[in-house]
């Protein structure tokens, strides 16, 4: 089934890219999924001299080489500590895509991107069905049909974590409820609803809403789509781009907002990528590039806009794990959730060794390669545990699960895993009592 | 004299002629003396020497000076011993870059005083260094208390020259800090005892002149205290150059100084070189330390005649003021370089003193740092058990100990087998250095976990493949 | 071709998830980070000792070549399979094993991260001295395999200074321990000969380390010259002032200039020269010498001193010259390291005459080296897709080479000679003195199954017979 092999055309852009790696070995230490498997194809040197191989016909696109390119978190902690900065995390999707395209990808799979993703009604409803079969007992069957953990894979690990089932989707939950600022309306906000959030957690979607309420914000939410990011991270991007699109067009006259906000790092940090990712199309990046401008992931707005500082006390130690898109090696909000963290009169913030590394969840990672998954999950328990704290707070929500996960299998029962969010809304709440 | 004997001495009078070659030679390794002593005056003649012995299956023991000749196992042959003393020049001083090549039979001495001239400091301070050469120095890889801070032969020489058996001069290392190219064999001949080749020339690592050079001399009635001390220097920041123990009856054996504490006392001897304010608060710390572990203890401070820049010459004697921290300690300061040098000279001089004084048998066990405290303790006790006197050295920043015993040869050798068991217990070794060979029963060198004599069979089947050099006196008797 | 039956006994051993033979994972596991490739017949993950000599006793049964790999970032093909045959892979073996401090020891295992040495033992006021610039990505078994060299070994030597014993498995799959925890072992120095015998010898499965009490006070300065001589001048007089600073490190302004676009570490685009020095010890006395390192450099035409004032700022420096060849890529894809040792008094002159063989090629020249030990490492940058450049820098590495042992030096300090620079071993050692090396590898390893091809140029495999894939 397949095209020319001998060289890979579409690769040629990125020759220059991958002519960069020295083979020098700094991506090693720090790949997390490297440091799970010592696997050298894992590694970005390894991916890149493969790449390299294709580009050159020392090699030939073939099923062997895929389990390279798919054993990559896209968290770039390689090309945060590599000299040259070579963009592995490009090479990776771009390879994903080629083979997509050369091999096809799984029919199943294609049916999924195309036909739910983009359709936020079929996509409640599937969900809602398998969330009610596991509230029936049946929760190996929506399993075996496989289909949640291709839709995201997150609701999957999800749903075999979750005892108790959400009752109901964010969004329904939202809908007839107050949204307006408390006290005087100082912003309009625009609050984007990641999947993880209304699908799995939306008692944080919930949280967030209350505080930026709180902050005197009249919030809205959005009618937006999956903002594209697993359909990007398995190298259908074409299918990210006509996401991104529709997304833009839903949102509309950006102008009515003063901010767009997420609590899920990976939508707000893939927003902000949209201008990249459609580059290529002079409309609709400006729009993406206008949208940009708005768009602030939870931590960063309430810092930017000073939030009310948090009076009721909670006596806990609190540690951070910082989501792989609010590192420097994506949006770089790094000091924000720390600084709001803190402000929490009655908490003691731990701070961890490798709090950006990757906790493992990425995608579809942890359930299409789960044993290297959980690797990288038992190194995160493990720096977790020695701050001994309490709460590891994040703000993603594929961390929430995967940590949560975590806590479970190491058993760690008393460590909860929260938004940051929630540690805010809980300590309002209490001043408010 | 045999005829065959007569024709070697042709030959080798041949070769170095015949003022270098002497007939029935006054020497004896184990009992055995050589028919022959040459005494080449070239690299080139030593390598015509060789290559004649080695044509001839002849057995050869270098020396230097002779002050260790008869360590080792017995030779299995010995018709000729090879004395490197005429190879005495000095290849190339480069004070600039800090090095320094020498011939095998250049006295440490001599380079000693050479390189102080230029206010450099050679950073190798064997036992007898009065007499002990260059080569032989290298070959033992012998090394004093200063191996502390300075480290051992195999850290400061950077390439030596080697004749081979069969007559081919071959060079290793360089003369640079760092070197790569190809394998360490420096390394494999520090410490070889010529059983490989013989070395003809080395080049050290020189360092600058210390600014200033102390010596704090603490005497403890008890071993466990000076344990104390050590253990806490060690695992402080101070940098000691080094951190000497001597028993009560090492102590004896000195004349100078040291004679000054009680009898029965353990003396801690503790090196300190650098900058001036460095050497002077170490004073301080080290007093202090030992005020607090056990006060009322004495001890002595031997400062150099340095006076730093600038400052009062009276201001040495502040050094002195440890004591008036609080407790108290009986201290005395002794200001000229002479008192510390002869000092030092007394305790590389130990193993002959101790000689003289009739401690037959002298041995060194390796130990890891900590262990040595156990060692020295059980070599009291067994010393003690079987009526054996000891007297003793602790180079307490190596992990070494120095033992002197007198006694009977029997109980001598079961303190010996005693020891040697618990060392390597402790992951470490006991050599005999010198004294009688027990007739062979007790192997000098024993063999311990990290000594594979294999593969230093192979290695020396393969420099040596007709077995001409000290053969039969190593390790595993090879 | 290896045999088929071999790869069933290796999966027999370590398991069959542990054995990659794809050419897919092969190709990852033919090249360091030096310019070759080799492709190995089989990559086998082991995971202890004992495995390690299973796997070896099978490759002499079978007499096929095998190669001990740390993290492959020696500079020199050390891990390339020249002969083909198995890549023990040692990324699995990777832990700290004892943390020995009242004997001032550690025992790890060899495919730990030499950073991640320290790391262990930080806390407890230690750690251990050889820093390579790729410490956090070199493994120390790697270090012992190349003898690796580092900024602060002009005053603590390098790693066979450091490393005193080891559990080896010897090429014929025996396992032994060469030295201890203790020093001095009778016998010839062993441990000694494997350091730096680049994988030729045999695995070290376990490494003793001597660990060191941290410095009490530490001073970091950064001298900025107009001029390279007055830089190497100014390392001169430091040390014939009897000073021995922990590090004496030159940057020249092509380095400069590719750190500061990479990180910013702080370092004037327009310097000629920058010298990284570093005074460790004791804090008395210290400011004292820091005076007089400042008014040296002062009357060697310094232009501007800076003097680290907290840890911070020292990171800073220190991030500039640590990341200083990887910065390189950010001027030129790839570069080559001529890695020689001179004299400290010849460094001025080698310098411009490693630049005027840089200029006969029309190839850029940058300059980072150690200064204090002499040790330059002139990286001369090229863009490997062109074959013609790499040829011509090949060239210019030797005549470099060359330069570097005229002067009395070497031709490799610190980065070992594995096949690059076999050839040049000519340059210091003759026929005679090359035999009475290789008798070491033959009494070690008669049959040559150990990483055939490296270090002795008479035992050098030729490019060509070597580049199948
Ligand atoms: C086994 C042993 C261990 C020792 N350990 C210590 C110690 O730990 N501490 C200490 O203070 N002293 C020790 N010594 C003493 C030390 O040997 C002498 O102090 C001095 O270093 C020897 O110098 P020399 O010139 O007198 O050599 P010699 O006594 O003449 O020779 C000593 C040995 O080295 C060989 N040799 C000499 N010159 C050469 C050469 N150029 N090439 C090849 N081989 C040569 C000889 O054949 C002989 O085997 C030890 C001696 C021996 C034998
Ligand atoms: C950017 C950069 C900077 C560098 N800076 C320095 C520097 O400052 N100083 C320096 O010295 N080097 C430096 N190097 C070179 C390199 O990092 C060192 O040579 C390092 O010691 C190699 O370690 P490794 O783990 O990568 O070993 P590898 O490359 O995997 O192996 C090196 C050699 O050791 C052998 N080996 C590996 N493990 C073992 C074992 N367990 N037993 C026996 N043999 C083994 C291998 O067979 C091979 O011959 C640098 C390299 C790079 C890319
Ligand atoms: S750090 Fe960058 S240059 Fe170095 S090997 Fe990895 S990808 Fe290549
Ligand atoms: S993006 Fe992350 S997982 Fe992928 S190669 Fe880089 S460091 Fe490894």
């Amino acid at each position: 089934m397949s095209t020319d092999v001998t060289k890979i055309e579409e690769f040629l852009p990125l020759y220059d890219e991958v002519a960069k790696c020295g083979k020098c070995g700094f991506c090693q230490p720090t790949c997390p999924v490297y440091r799970a498997t010592g696997k050298e194809s894992y590694v970005a040197r390894g991916k890149n001299a493969l790449f390299r191989n294709l580009i050159e016909g020392e090699t030939v696109m073939e099923a062997d080489l895929k389990e390279a390119f798919e054993n990559c978190l896209l968290c770039r902690a390689c090309t945060a500590n590599c000299f040259p900065a070579v963009k592995t995390d490009q090479l990776v999707v771009a390879f994903r895509e080629s083979y997509a395209q050369r091999f096809g990808r799984s029919t199943i799979q294609r049916w999924i991107f195309r036909n739910f993703l983009p359709y936020p009604d079929r996509m409640a409803r599937v969900i809602g069905l398998a969330w009610l079969s596991k509230r029936m007992g049946m929760a190996d069957l929506a399993k075996k049909i496989g289909i949640v953990g291709m839709i995201n894979p997150k609701l999957e690990t999800a749903m075999e974590l979750r005892d108790e089932v959400p009752s109901s989707f964010l969004r329904d939950r939202t809908k007839n409820t107050d949204l307006t600022a408390k006290g005087e309306t100082k912003y309009k906000v625009g609050y984007w609803v990641s999947c993880g959030y209304n699908y799995m957690l939306p008692e944080v979607g919930e949280a967030t809403i209350n505080v930026l309420r709180h902050n005197g914000a009249d919030v809205e939410v959005l009618g937006n789509n999956c903002c594209g990011l697993p359909v990007y991270g398995y190298g259908d991007v074409d299918g990210a781009r006509n996401l991104a699109k529709k997304n833009i067009d839903i949102l509309g006259d950006l102008d009515q907002y003063d901010y767009i906000v997420s609590e899920c790092g990976s939508c707000s940090g893939h927003l902000k990528e949209y201008g990249e990712l459609l580059a290529a199309d002079p409309e609709y990046s400006m729009r993406a590039e206008r949208l940009l401008a708005k768009v602030r992931s939870f931590s960063e707005l309430l810092v930017e806009i000073d939030a009310e500082k948090p009076l009721g006390e909670i006596q806990a130690s609190v540690t951070y794990h910082d989501p792989c898109h609010m590192t420097t090696r994506y949006q770089g909000i790094v000091t924000q959730p720390r600084e709001l963290i803190k402000n929490v009169p009655g908490v003691e913030f731990r701070e961890m060794t490798e709090s950006d590394w990757c906790c493992g969840a990425a995608g579809s990672y942890n359930i299409m390669h789960n044993d290297v998954s959980m690797k990288v999950l038992e190194r995160k328990m493990g720096n977790v545990a020695k701050t001994e704290a309490e709460i590891v707070v994040t703000e993603c929500p594929s961390c929430i699960m995967q940590l949560s996960l975590g806590a479970k299998r190491q058993g760690m029962e008393n460590t909860k895993v929260m938004n940051v969010s929630q540690l805010l809304d809980e300590s309002y709440r209490q001043a408010d009592n | 004299m045999s005829p065959k004997t007569e024709s070697y001495t042709a030959a080798l009078t041949g070769i170095v002629g015949k003022d270098a070659v002497e007939e029935k030679p006054q020497v004896t390794v184990a009992d055995q003396s050589p028919s022959l002593r040459v005494r080449p005056k070239s690299v080139d003649e030593v390598g015509k020497v060789l290559a004649f012995a080695n044509e001839n299956g002849l057995g050869v023991i270098p020396t230097g000076s002779g002050t260790k000749l008869e360590m080792g196992n017995p030779p299995e042959k010995f018709d000729l011993l090879l004395d490197l003393s005429g190879l005495d020049q000095i290849v190339e001083y480069d004070a600039e870059n800090l090095t320094i090549a020498a011939q095998a039979g250049v006295r440490v001495k001599d380079l000693v005083e050479l390189v102080g001239k230029d206010e450099l400091f050679f950073p190798v301070d064997p036992s007898f260094p009065g007499e002990a050469t260059i080569g032989g120095v290298v070959a033992t890889s012998d090394n004093g208390p200063k191996r502390f801070q300075h480290g051992n032969l195999r850290d400061v020489v950077l390439g030596v020259k080697v004749m081979l058996p069969n007559g081919d001069l071959v060079k290793f290392g360089g003369r640079t800090i760092k070197n790569v190219s190809g394998y360490d064999v420096t390394k494999m001949m520090i410490g070889s005892m010529g059983i490989l080749g013989v070395i003809v020339e080395a080049t050290f690592r020189l360092l600058p002149e210390p600014q200033r050079e102390d010596v704090l001399v603490h005497a403890f009635p008890k071993l466990s205290e000076a344990t104390k001390l050590a253990g806490e220097v060690l695992d402080s920041v101070l940098v000691p150059s080094s951190l000497e123990l001597l028993s009560p009856a090492a102590r004896k054996l000195l004349k100078g100084v040291a004679s000054d504490f009680a009898v029965g006392e353990y003396l801690l001897v503790v090196g300190l070189e650098g900058h001036p304010d460095a050497v002077v608060r170490q004073e301080q710390d080290l007093t202090s330390m030992c005020a607090n572990l056990a006060p009322n203890r004495t001890a002595l401070v031997l400062g150099g005649d340095y006076v730093a820049e600038g400052k009062e010459a009276s201001e040495r004697e502040v050094t002195c003021q440890i004591h008036d921290h609080g407790a108290a300690c009986n201290c005395e300061t002794v200001t000229d370089q002479a008192t510390v040098d002869s000092l030092w000279d007394e305790i590389y001089n130990l193993e002959r003193t101790a000689k003289e004084a009739g401690f037959a048998v002298s041995a060194k066990i390796a130990v890891p740092l900590a262990r040595v405290w156990e060692m020295a303790a059980a070599a009291e006790k067994s010393a003690a058990a079987n009526s054996v006197q000891i007297a003793y050295k602790v180079s307490a920043g190596n992990g070494l100990l120095n033992l002197y015993l007198q006694g009977d040869n029997e109980k001598v050798l079961a303190v010996l087998e005693d020891l040697r068991t618990l060392a390597q217990k402790r992951e470490g070794s006991l050599v005999l250095k010198s004294g009688p060979l027990f007739n062979g029963s007790f192997d000098v060198w024993g063999e311990p976990q990290g000594t594979h004599v294999p593969l230093i069979k192979a290695i020396k089947a393969k420099y040596d493949p007709n077995g001409v050099l000290n053969v039969g006196r190593y390790v595993g008797r090879i | 071709m290896i045999d088929q039956s071999v790869i069933q006994e290796l999966k027999g051993i370590v398991g069959e998830d542990n054995v990659l033979h794809n050419k897919a994972d092969l190709q990852t596991y033919e090249y360091d980070a030096y310019l070759e490739k080799s492709l190995p017949d089989v990559v086998v993950f082991v995971s202890s000792t004992q495995e390690v000599s299973d796997v070896v006793k099978a490759a002499n049964r079978a007499q096929v070549p095998f190669v001990a790999r740390g993290r492959a970032t020696n500079l020199s093909g050390g891990v390339l399979a020249m002969r083909q045959g198995i890549v023990i892979e040692l990324a699995r073996m990777d832990r700290v094993l004892d943390i020995d401090i009242e004997n001032q020891r550690m025992i790890v295992e060899p495919a730990i991260y030499n950073l991640e040495v320290t790391g262990a033992i930080d806390n407890l006021g230690y750690y251990y001295a050889p820093d390579p610039a790729s410490g956090k990505a070199c493994s120390i078994g790697g270090n012992v395999g190349e003898n690796a060299g580092g900024p602060h070994c002009f005053k603590y030597g390098v790693t066979s200074n450091h490393v005193l014993g080891m559990e080896v498995v010897l090429p014929d799959g025996e396992i032994t321990w060469l030295g201890g925890k203790a020093l001095d072992a009778p016998g010839l120095d062993l441990t000694g000969v494997f350091v730096g015998s680049e994988g030729t010898l045999g695995i070290a499965t376990k490494l003793v380390l001597r660990i060191l009490h941290k410095p009490e006070a530490v001073k970091t300065m950064l001298a900025v010259y107009d001029s390279i001589d007055d830089a190497s001048n100014s390392v001169s007089a430091i040390v014939s002032h009897k000073m021995v600073p922990a590090t004496l490190e030159m940057m020249d302004n092509l380095v400069i200039q590719a750190i500061e676009q990479s990180m910013a570490a702080g370092f004037p685009l327009d310097a000629a020269a920058v010298l990284l020095i570093e005074l460790d010890g004791l804090k008395d006395g210290m400011e004292e010498m820091a005076d007089k390192i400042v008014e040296i450099c002062k009357e060697n035409n310094v232009r501007e001193i800076k003097v680290a004032t907290c840890e911070a700022e020292r990171a800073a420096l220190w991030k500039g010259r640590k990341g200083a060849f990887g910065a390189i890529a950010r001027l030129s894809p790839n570069y080559l390291v001529a890695d020689g040792t001179v004299p400290r008094t010849k460094l001025p002159e080698t310098l411009r005459m490693c630049r005027e063989i840089g200029d006969k090629y029309g190839l850029r020249v940058a300059n980072v080296f150690h200064a204090g030990d002499g040790n330059l490492h002139p990286l001369i940058l090229f863009d490997s897709r062109n074959p013609e450049d790499k040829e011509k820098v090949l060239k210019a590495g030797m005549e470099m080479l060359q330069v570097c042992a005229d002067m009395g030096g070497t031709v490799s300090g610190e980065h070992g000679v594995g096949i690059e620079k076999a050839e040049a071993m000519y340059m210091v050692y003759n026929e005679k003195d090359l035999l009475a090396q290789e008798w070491v590898k033959d009494a070690w390893d008669p049959q040559d199954l150990a990483n055939p091809g490296k270090i002795l140029p008479q035992r050098l495999i030729k490019r060509e017979e070597a580049h199948v894939s």
